[in-house]
């Protein structure tokens, strides 16, 4: 799957992927390579423009962090964010019943 | 300059101004992570570092990227229609209003609206619609009933 069809999805996978954790944004990329069995081809850099979009909203909030001599912007889920996705999940529940029920009729 | 170097000069002078610091500091410490992860499984250091650079992308289409529409959820009835997470976006859809519901949005937690069969109105209908067919619309399944009117199946309140 490549990164335009990814595009208007790519901020709620950045949430779930926040769901169980903090993380940086390089770890971020990995879990969702990771988690997408290596099916999301996405312009890497794009990820960094939508945690700051997301963290603009009030969904994620950052911190610099010092690790190994690296520093490091690591970006958690504020109770708005996971408010945000759960009410997301069911979004996306819907439209994906919404669409096999217009597929299947065809 | 090392490749790094010269990838992240290119990267703040393409970034506005005001995200320029904080943005180059962050793709540094995403370079060195890649670099390190890349040589960890067996690149020699000059193919990680351009394996790493070419997976983030030019560094213009980042740049481009601050400044951009936000994660905030639209506001005003068309907006609503077309929020749904960037669903409605991704499908090119195209813009409705409610006749006789002007609150008529896409959340999916509120109250449904408009009961099967309610009638809307769509301002344009992509060209492969046709009456009888269904349209998506964000998370609206409607039924286009002629060029301009749709019968939504599915549409729920802006709460």
């Amino acid at each position: 799957m490549n990164g335009d069809a990814l595009r208007g999805h790519l901020e709620l996978l950045l949430l779930a992927a926040l769901a169980s954790g903090e993380q940086h944004g390089y770890a971020l990329i990995e879990w969702l390579r990771v988690q997408s069995e290596g099916a999301l081809e996405l312009g890497e850099g794009s990820v960094y423009p939508a945690l700051h979009r997301l963290e603009k909203a009030g969904l994620v909030g950052s911190a610099w962090q010092q690790t190994g001599g690296r520093r490091r912007r690591v970006y958690c889920l504020t109770k708005l964010g996971r408010e945000r996705l759960g009410e997301e999940r069911q979004g996306w529940a819907s439209l994906v019943r919404t669409v096999d029920l217009v597929l299947g009729a065809s | 300059m090392s490749a790094s170097e010269a990838y992240l000069e290119e990267l703040r002078r393409a970034l506005p101004r005001r995200h320029r610091r904080r943005v180059v500091a962050e793709i540094r410490g995403h370079l060195a992570d890649g670099i390190a992860a890349e040589t960890a499984s067996g690149a020699d250091p000059e193919e990680a570092e351009r394996l790493t650079i070419e997976r983030l992308g030019p560094p213009e289409r980042i740049a481009a990227q601050f400044g951009e529409g936000s994660a905030r959820r639209p506001t005003g009835k068309a907006a609503a229609l077309v929020a749904a997470g960037g669903v409605a976006a991704l499908l090119s859809v195209f813009a409705v209003t409610a006749s006789r519901h002007p609150t008529v949005g896409a959340t999916t937690t509120a109250r449904p609206v408009a009961a099967p069969g309610t009638m809307v109105y769509v301002h344009s209908v992509p060209s492969g619609y046709r009456a009888g067919q269904v349209a998506i619309l964000g998370r609206v399944l409607v039924r286009v009933v002629n060029g301009t009117a749709v019968r939504a199946v599915y549409v729920h309140a802006k709460r």
